[in-house]
């Protein structure tokens, strides 16, 4: 295939925080009251469960990918469905991003217009928001990535200042019985919890980006092991300050856990400092999803040059967000599809591939 | 590169004209000024409408409270006293009380009357009155805890008699700032152990948890009737038990925090004492300081101060035959002895020994007694025996079933305290008076 | 008749009203460009005086490849072609020394009054030549090389056969000697011009350290630097900017530290740059920058030696220009301009403590007047009830919006530092003191702004002071009232946005081919002074993003006494009785 579109490199450091930092952002949403809400008092190692299960899924991308070196999945499909099925896979994937963008931001902007602003105008926090993003998005992925690196230490300091100000709010006892709704349950959910990582495939679409598949397999590993571990921890510690059935009531979990900072009569109430790792966290995930999207559509089309269509995704971003009418239709329905099923698209592709490359005994050259 | 920076200079520029256009449609921005802050809310019960709402607020009147407000330090026939004491002026502070239909709507009902919007953004006291907590208080907490505006660390305290009058007694006598007073008098409840500070995130996640039940401080208004005239009682009389408003106390703020409201299931089912307080908050790990006195066993008319500690954290054990719950309560502490008759000589190896021991049955007997009321009588598990009970279980559904609520009165426990003292204060031998005083115990 | 005449007309105007002549006020008149390049200037005939402009008029800023191609042996020519160039008789600075060799050969020199020192001239030129006698010498073309090798008594003599070069000689300050029947020009270094004297640096003061910064004399500048650079690849290379001004910079750089690629780019810039005048290094810096549309500068300029020297021996390069006392130096990331060059005088935890302050005062500078914005006017549940008791109560009275509040003291705050700096000497500082002091201080009490504000800006401003960058502080002057808005607007997230936005815009921008926030994205080899300085003997490589051809600055153990036993030594625990 032939693509012009210039991506720029970038190493492991900044593969790994991409990674992290687009599995992670959803914790500051709905994930954590979700999670407890389906599996109870075991949601803390459930995730650790999904984390897994998507790790097996990336090693079988990375097999992808080392059977075609130096290519990345656009290509990986074509060479491996043929031009014209390859390319409908790639547009699938694109399309299904654009999609997990705008219900990303419709959770976001609820939660902020629930949370921070409800007098605001949703129009002005989302097109604020798109507004950054695009721009990020037009600045190239180098810049995303290096953007995400130096937040990525902000991000991560604000999860701990966040648990550690609340650390007097802890109980272990609320963390039993153990088993949460028993282990089938937990597996199960777990198991379909696994789209939750499926941010971790956006490296496998910058394979090229990152020079070569055992930079992809380093970032992609590392960064899924970092924040499986941090969500468990995170959840974790959320059971123990709120139990199993009151950690599932709140809108956002770690919002409402900000919420009942009590340090001293001075250090109290300081929730609006974690805004600003919140938007920070959530304006690079989208920006990276976004980055994604339009790369895939490039790729496919052979356009050259990505930022004459920002404003077009952005504006079809914006229309598909503001398509569900009430935060539970965006909660229970849209969230269920993005978090819980939507690895049948994004791994299923992925593995027909592998399969059909297995079978044909189709195999990248040296690129 | 240039082209990107010029976007960026563009986009800023744009935000910036954006900004100062929009600014008046935002309607989140406001003034500080702009709002009066909420510092206690009282909810009683109506009798024209669904709740009664009691607020105070400051009057950021320059100069705080004393100087201006009561007349000039005149006292309240002074100046203007008398006259705004009836707008509902407390000491730098506005009290009104309006009926609504829910919470929130009263703060816009107040809004009729008062210039700046009512915010609940700063409130620290959430006092609810002894008959509307026995009604239950679930809808009320919902609406402080889904409205987003309410700050979520308020204290909660359940008054005896109407949440309006005892705001109307809260007054600052000290220094200048109400706030200050309000955030200062709940954190008492570490240095005395008369009242338990619980805030309304903490009381939620109890009551909503399945595990236990919840609790919360108990507060009254002391009208100074109870230091009685009259002669001398002949023989001393120690006792340890009030509850609010009983304190036999003359001058100072009309209100007082004493004691523990129980609760079950959002609804009020008891009071504990001002002592069973006390050994409530031992058992529940909140004992911060305070003292405790207990009568001289060799002396009756004379008390031993002691000042006590935990040795370790309470260890609660809790075994499950069939379908009954053996709960183990151990609790041990040590104590230093802040005074004590003289004479008693207490610091004596064996004599030590024996106070210990002492101690200990006074306390273990006060405690059982205090934890088998909350048991047998208000059928609630404030200690959190619960938490405890569910590692005995597996998974959730096989707790739901067990149902802990219905089955924690039929519970067994046991409580088994040690007391040892460990110090006896600055004085390390005390003698009796007289000729060869010390020579007894030298 | 005529006499009446004019009688009675004087008499007339005398008692007639008289319309005063007015006097015709001048404009400029439009110059018809012919040639349509502006270089050519109409006053500069095309003869052979026009050689530099005129070749620099074609768009070529090299001198030597213009101009009349060799030196004529006639002195008359010679000297007609001296005279245009300079534009004799208007030029008076010029001046030409015409004098005759033993009686028998003419000759004159050429120099510019006040450029060159007269008394060397008189003595080591002109009166050596003039003692010669006849019979000393032979005339004709090689009599110009015998009088530069046995008679010139001046250190500093060049042979030149272009006439172009002479011109350019002369403008800098030597002396052109010329010779009848010779056909070239000896170029004597008599320069002499009046200069600043080294003193201690203005804008980079630091406490320890060297006390001398540069000046405005470009060899001074570079003798500063060799002083204390002792090293024979300390190359400088003079390369000459804007056509008509005709100005030296210097590239200064360790040839066998720094990446040739760097170099060559460098002069890459300044020799493609076709400004007719650069003066100083600020309009250079601009020509040269990658990032012409950032806030944030992308070079670091500074006006000490010593940290010059640090930065070409980390392998940078330096460009230091002819009047100006500041070295530009390339390529640079953003935390070398949170540097100050005390930092390398320190122990590194002192200066850890001070790279921490001002990250501080970076961070006041630019966002603590949004902050403040944002909490009172969004996020009011943040501050603690007394103090925004205190607050309201303190602006109870004020009738303006904070942000208005804000911008009203912002707005007067930079009146008073711009006022500083226009004021003359002493009077300028008073006036800032003052001013802040009197004009808070009244604003207070008129209720204009709240008391809590006069602390915002006034932190505010220590903050900006604190930045030890100058353009970097402009930069982030600005930047403060784009956080301004976007806080009045939108509150924390607003700020945050515009944060995440500026990241990616300083993320995307590049010095000299180094990504401009390198070391902490895209992450590199683990620095030992980039943000945090560790300690000197810890800081064994030169920084990765500059690629060097030598990477290391130390050997792995720089410290070798501490793996040595010294001659009297003892073991501890041992007895050393």
């Amino acid at each position: 295939m032939r693509t012009t579109l210039k991506e720029g490199k970038f190493g492991v450091n900044e593969g790994v925080s991409l990674v992290i930092t687009g599995i992670i952002t959803k914790l500051f949403y709905s994930s954590a009251s979700m999670l407890v809400n389906s599996m109870g008092t075991a949601a803390w190692y459930g995730t650790i469960v999904s984390c897994l299960t998507t790790l097996v899924f990336f090693l079988l991308t990375c097999l992808l990918l080392k059977r075609f070196p130096g290519k990345d999945l656009t290509e990986i499909f074509v060479e491996t469905f043929g031009g014209v099925f390859g390319r409908l896979a790639s547009l699938l994937y694109s399309a299904f991003i654009v999609y997990y963008v705008a219900m990303n931001l419709r959770e976001f902007t609820d939660i902020i217009k629930t949370y921070i602003f409800p007098f605001t105008p949703v129009s002005v926090i989302l097109v604020s928001f798109l507004i950054v993003a695009s721009l990020l998005v037009s600045l190239g992925l180098e810049v995303i990535a290096r953007v995400s690196l130096v937040y990525l230490y902000f991000i991560l300091g604000g999860f701990v200042l966040l648990l550690a100000l609340t650390s007097s709010d802890y109980n272990p006892d609320l963390i039993k019985p153990y088993l949460g709704y028993g282990l089938g349950n937990t597996l199960r959910v777990s198991f379909f919890r696994s789209s939750a990582y499926s941010e971790v495939l956006a490296v496998a679409f910058f394979a090229k980006s990152l020079q070569g598949y055992q930079n992809v397999k380093k970032a992609g590993i590392t960064g899924l092991l970092i924040s499986g571990g941090l969500a468990s921890v995170v959840t974790l510690l959320y059971l123990m300050a709120f139990g199993y059935v009151e950690g599932r009531e709140p809108l956002s979990g770690l919002f409402q856990l900000s919420r009942i900072i009590y340090l001293s009569r001075f250090i109290q109430r300081v929730e609006p400092v974690f805004i600003f790792v919140w938007v920070v966290s959530s304006v690079i995930t989208v920006s990276i999803a976004f980055y994604v999207s339009l790369s895939i559509y490039c790729k496919v089309f052979n356009i050259s040059n990505h930022r004459p269509l920002i404003f077009l995704f952005s504006y079809l971003m914006l229309a598909v967000s503001i398509l569900p009418k009430n935060i539970s239709e965006v909660l229970d329905i849209h969230m269920i599809v993005v978090r819980q099923y939507s690895f049948v698209l994004s791994y299923g592709l992925i593995i027909v591939a592998l399969i059909v490359s297995l079978v044909f005994k189709r195999k990248g050259g040296k690129a | 590169m240039s082209v990107k920076m010029a976007k960026v200079l563009a986009l800023l520029a744009m935000a910036a004209v954006l900004s100062s256009i929009f600014t008046g449609c935002l309607s989140d921005a406001l003034e500080v000024d702009d709002e009066a802050f909420v510092l206690v809310l009282g909810i009683d019960e109506a009798v024209g409408n669904a709740v009664r709402v009691t607020i105070q607020y400051p009057t950021y009147k320059r100069g705080g409270s004393g100087s201006g407000i009561l007349g000039g330090g005149g006292g309240d026939e002074g100046g203007g006293g008398v006259s705004r004491r009836e707008f509902g002026e407390v000491d730098g502070t506005i009290v009104t009380t309006i009926e609504g239909p829910t919470i929130v709507e009263a703060m816009d009902f107040f809004n009729t009357s008062i210039s700046r919007r009512i915010s609940l953004a700063h409130i620290k006291l959430l006092v609810v009155s002894e008959s509307v907590a026995k009604q239950g208080i679930r809808d009320y907490i919902d609406q402080m805890v889904r409205f987003m505006e309410t700050s979520r660390i308020v204290q909660l305290v359940v008054c005896k008699g109407k949440a309006e009058d005892f705001i109307r007694e809260n007054v600052t006598l000290t220094g200048e700032s109400p706030s200050k007073n309000m955030e200062l008098m709940i954190l008492q409840s570490e240095n005395i152990g008369l009242f338990p500070r619980v805030t309304l995130p903490q009381f939620e996640r109890d009551s909503k948890s399945p595990l236990r039940s919840s609790y919360t401080a108990y507060a009254g208004i002391n009208d100074f009737q109870n230091l009685a005239d009259g002669p001398a009682a002949s023989e001393k009389v120690f006792k340890w038990r009030y509850f609010p408003g009983e304190l036999p106390r003359q001058g100072g703020v009309k209100r007082e925090f004493l004691g523990t409201a129980v609760f079950r299931d959002y609804r009020m089912v008891g009071v504990l004492d001002s002592l069973e307080t006390t050994f409530f908050l031992l058992v529940s790990r909140k004992f911060q300081k305070g003292f405790l006195s207990v009568e001289d066993m060799d002396a009756p008319g004379h008390a031993i101060l002691l000042r006590l500690y935990y040795e370790d954290s309470p260890k609660i054990g809790v075994k499950f035959q069939g379908d009954k719950a053996f709960i183990d309560l151990k609790l041990k502490l040590s104590a230093d002895i802040g005074a004590m008759r003289g004479e008693s000589n207490y610091e004596r190896i064996d004599k030590l020994e024996k106070l210990s021991r002492h101690i200990e049955s006074v306390i273990e007997e006060g405690m059982k007694k205090m934890i088998e009321k909350v048991q047998k009588e208000f059928k609630a598990d404030i200690f959190g025996f619960g938490q405890k009970a569910a590692g005995n279980f597996l998974t959730i559904q096989e707790w739901e079933k067990y149902d802990w609520d219905s089955r924690f009165p039929e519970a067994e426990i046991n409580v088994d305290v040690t007391v040892d003292v460990r110090r006896t204060g600055l004085i390390f031998k005390s003698h009796p008076l007289g000729i060869n005083a010390t020579q007894e115990n030298r | 008749m005529k006499k009446k005449d004019n009688f009675l007309a004087a008499f007339f105007k005398k008692l007639a009203y008289k319309k005063k002549p007015k006097a015709k006020s001048f404009y400029i008149p439009e110059i018809n460009e012919h040639s349509g390049n502006a270089g050519a200037g109409p006053q500069d005939p095309a003869g052979g005086g026009g050689a530099k402009k005129e070749g620099k008029g074609q768009g070529k800023r090299s001198q030597k490849a213009s101009g009349a191609a060799a030196v004529s042996t006639d002195i008359n020519e010679n000297l007609e072609f001296i005279s245009q160039s300079f534009n004799l008789p208007e030029n008076a600075d010029i001046i030409i020394r015409q004098f005759t060799i033993a009686g028998e050969v003419r000759a004159f020199m050429a120099y510019i009054d006040g450029l060159v020192n007269k008394q060397l001239v008189s003595i080591s030129i002109l009166r050596p030549v003039l003692s010669l006698k006849s019979g000393d010498f032979e005339r004709g073309k090689k009599l110009i090389d015998f009088i530069i090798n046995n008679v010139i008594e001046i250190s500093g003599v060049k042979k030149s056969a272009n006439p172009s070069d002479a011109i350019y000689g002369i403008l800098a300050g030597k002396t052109a000697l010329y010779v009848d029947g010779c056909d070239s020009y000896a170029l004597c270094e008599t320069q002499m011009f009046e200069k600043r004297a080294v003193e201690t640096p203005r804008v980079e003061n630091i406490v320890r350290g060297p006390q001398e910064g540069f000046t405005e004399d470009l060899k001074t500048n570079v003798a500063l630097l060799r002083r204390i650079f002792r090293n024979k690849n300390l190359v400088s290379e003079y390369l000459n900017v804007g056509y008509r001004n005709n100005i030296q910079c210097a590239v200064v750089y360790v040839k066998d530290i720094i990446n040739p690629a760097i170099v060559k780019e460098i002069k890459r810039r300044i020799n493609s740059i076709d400004v007719d005048a650069v003066i100083g290094d600020g309009v250079l810096g601009q020509l040269i920058e990658d990032e012409a549309w950032s806030l944030v500068p992308t070079m670091l300029t500074t006006e000490r030696p010593d940290r010059t020297a640090y930065c070409i021996a980390e392998g940078r390069a330096a460009i230091i220009m002819e009047g100006s006392p500041f070295a530009i130096i390339v390529p640079v990331t953003l935390f070398s301009l949170l540097h100050s060059p005390e930092d390398f005088f320190l122990k590194w935890p002192f200066a850890i403590l001070l790279r921490f302050i001002r990250l501080l005062s970076l961070f006041l500078a630019a966002l603590l007047p949004a902050l403040y914005i944002a909490i009172t006017t969004f996020h009011r549940e943040m501050i603690p009830t007394d103090l925004l008791i205190s607050i309201i109560k303190a602006k109870e009275n004020v009738p303006f919006p904070t942000v208005l509040e804000i911008l009203l003291m912002e707005v007067s705050f930079e009146l008073i530092r711009e006022a500083g700096v226009r004021m003359p000497g002493i009077v300028g500082q008073t006036l800032g003191i003052i001013g802040a002091l009197i004009l808070g201080q009244a604003a207070v009490q008129a209720n204009v702004v709240s008391p809590v504000l006069i602390i915002i800006i006034a932190a505010t401003g220590l903050g900006n002071f604190a930045i030890p960058n100058f353009d970097l502080a402009f930069a982030v002057r600005i930047l403060r009232f784009i956080f301004i808005f976007a806080s009045a607007v939108l509150g924390f997230y607003g700020i945050t946005l515009v944060l995440v936005a500026l990241t990616g815009a300083i993320a995307s921008m590049k010095s000299f081919g180094v990504p401009f926030l390198s070391t902490a994205a895209p992450r590199v080899r683990k620095s030992f002074d980039s943000f945090i300085m560790w300690p000197i003997w810890k800081q064994e490589m030169r920084p990765d993003v500059l690629n060097p051809l030598d990477t290391r600055k130390q050997a792995p153990i720089s410290r070798k006494w501490t793996k040595e036993d010294p001659d009297s030594g003892y073991r501890k625990g041992e007895d050393d009785a």
